[in-house]
């Protein structure tokens, strides 16, 4: 498709749209047409964008998605605080806490360490993690289980046992190589209970 | 194994083709470029979720294309399908997509030959490294999963080597990365240890057959510089260790099975070096049958053979041992030869022209 003869915010529309995930260049030209057809859906999702951009931040505690800080887990006092669990995006929170079986806090890296993408320990939330660490008995590892996740989790384990902190990884009822964000519940919560140390 | 049946739909220069597989030897005989290569590209494509060469798939202007084959093991049948959706490429076997390759590969068994082989013998390790590992996955499938674990880990080490980091943030992360490689290396050198054994034994007593029990053919798995694999395993960590200040000032890697061989010798002489035409194709066919043999022990069927122009790269004793080979084990054999070749006798004759394909009467 030649978008260039496209008028030029059109264009641009096109352009941001195909920037997005899961999105190729015909979708994204499918969807800049019905926005320009549907002005008010357009008007609808254009201030839904905005609002979730200004009120939505991270958590400054656990570094999820919020729009309270801290955000409602890390102020539930029905929840154990000495227990923390790191996961790699925020989706995977909600897939951890969709099996109701977990009962601690979250710590949510943003990423795993891929030196390929110029992802190194400062460009993940550890600081904020090592930062939060008071009161904690025990950290489990529930990053995804590629050589990228396993590495992170080795590394945090490498910076929380000489702390005296017990630090446990899920067990890999979760298909090698997959996504967290795929499995199904039960398999989340059997990978939870059979967690071990690291 | 057996294929049954096989349906191409705009696969390569095929529109739609249709194919029902005759037990024993099937010749697919036509001028160049007609679809030979193709026809048993699209039956590799279903054994093993990929191709083994570059170049669209989809026929040109078309938006898909779809294969679906009928194979058979003991008395089992097994429906492959496999096919693109957009940029995506779909398998399911027996109408279950299949997520992950690995989980599904060594289920069928397929071998194949083609002229391309016979540079295994002078070509560089890599090329005898991947036949190895090729041949490890038909028996071992989760072999394929635990080398992409490693090459991944891999990549991160060297573009970590060649990122700005202080020596000591390189330090502390080099050593994580070393982790998975020991982890996921030793794992690759005992899997070609334990099969390089088999393999080495009967490859050598094909060979001695073959060239009628006059010349010794060897194999020898060199891993990490060493003869014995199992020295190696037990190395490879402080091996990585003993290197890192080194790898760090040359930012790159240069330590770990990715640079393992595979040392063919004729003799005492190594092959590489010594081994003639006539030796080299003695050699390569020797491999080939002796993975058919193995995977005949261990899966109690032989595979599949999928020859593709290479029977005219023999000459003739050596076809005539492959013939009787394929005959005396009842070998379902799909044969692709030109026009104007002798055909082996007692064999169904399809002629492939333009993409049709239209069986000898
Ligand atoms: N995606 C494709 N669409 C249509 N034709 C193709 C495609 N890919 C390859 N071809 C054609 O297939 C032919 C090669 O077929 P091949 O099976 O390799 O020939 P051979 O019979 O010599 O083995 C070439 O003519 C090439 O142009
Ligand atoms: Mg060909
Ligand atoms: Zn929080």
């Amino acid at each position: 498709m030649n978008f260039l003869s496209y008028p030029r915010p059109l264009a641009d529309l096109i352009t941001a749209l195909s920037r997005l995930p899961g999105i190729g260049p015909k979708t994204a030209g499918r969807l800049a047409f019905y926005l320009l057809q549907e002005p008010e859906a357009a008007e609808a999702l254009a201030q839904s964008i905005r609002a979730a951009k200004e009120e939505i931040r991270q958590c400054s505690l656990c570094c999820n998605f919020t729009d309270s800080d801290p955000c409602a887990l890390c102020q539930s006092d029905q929840r154990d605080h000495s227990l923390l669990c790191v996961v790699e995006q925020p989706r995977d929170v909600a897939a951890l806490e969709k099996t109701g079986e977990y009962k601690g806090l979250y710590h949510v890296l943003h990423g795993t360490l891929s030196p390929m993408e110029g992802i190194g320990p400062d460009q993940l939330r550890i600081k904020e993690l090592l930062g939060r660490l008071e009161g904690v008995k025990e950290v489990v590892m529930a990053v995804n289980p590629t050589v990228e996740g396993e590495t992170t989790a080795l590394y945090l384990s490498r910076l929380l046992k000489p702390m005296g902190i017990l630090v446990t990884r899920i067990a890999h009822g979760l298909p090698v190589g997959g996504d967290l964000e795929y499995a199904d519940e039960v398999t989340i919560a059997r990978a939870l209970e059979g967690r071990r140390q690291l | 194994m057996r294929i049954n049946y096989l349906a191409l739909r705009n696969f390569r220069n095929y529109i739609a083709v249709d194919l029902e597989f005759p037990p024993g030897t099937s010749v697919f005989a036509g001028f160049n470029g007609q679809g030979k290569t193709n026809l048993l590209e699209g039956i590799y494509y279903l054994l093993h979720g990929r191709s083994y060469r570059e170049g669209e798939l989809i026929r040109w202007g078309e938006r898909y294309f779809h294969l679906e084959g009928e194979f058979a093991l003991g008395e089992r049948n097994i429906h492959i399908e496999a096919y693109s959706q957009g940029r995506r490429k779909v398998m399911k076997v027996n109408g279950s997509p299949v997520r992950k390759l690995s989980e599904y590969l060594g289920t069928v068994n397929a071998v194949s030959f083609a002229p391309d082989d016979l540079t295994l013998v002078k070509g560089g390790p890599s090329e005898r490294r991947k036949f190895l590992d090729q041949h490890i996955a038909q028996i071992q499938p989760r072999h394929i999963a635990i080398l992409n674990s490693y090459n991944k880990a891999l990549q991160q080490k060297n573009a970590l080597l060649k990122t700005n980091l202080t020596l000591r943030d390189k330090q502390q992360q080099i050593s994580l990365w070393n982790e998975q490689l020991v982890n996921f290396g030793c794992k690759i050198i005992a899997n070609r240890m334990e099969l390089v054994e088999p393999l080495a034994q009967c490859t050598a007593e094909i060979y001695s057959e073959i060239s009628g029990r006059r010349e010794r053919f060897g194999m020898l798995y060199r891993s990490l510089g060493k003869n014995d694999a199992r020295e190696a395993i037990a190395l490879f960590p402080s091996f990585l260790q003993d290197k890192q200040s080194e790898e760090i000032e040359r930012r790159i890697s240069f330590l770990g099975p990715h640079r393992d061989d595979l040392y063919f010798r004729l003799g005492d002489k190594p092959a590489r070096l010594y081994a003639s035409q006539g030796q080299q194709r003695s050699i390569v066919l020797s491999l080939k049958l002796a993975q058919m043999r193995l995977i005949k022990d261990l899966k109690s069927e032989y595979p599949l053979l999928l020859l593709d122009d290479v029977l005219s790269e023999l000459d003739k004793e050596r076809q005539e041992f492959l013939l009787s080979f394929i005959r005396t084990a009842n070998i379902q054999t799909l044969l692709t030869m030109t026009n104007g070749e002798k055909f082996p006798g007692n064999s169904a004759v399809f002629y492939v022209e333009e993409g049709k394909i239209r069986r000898k009467v």
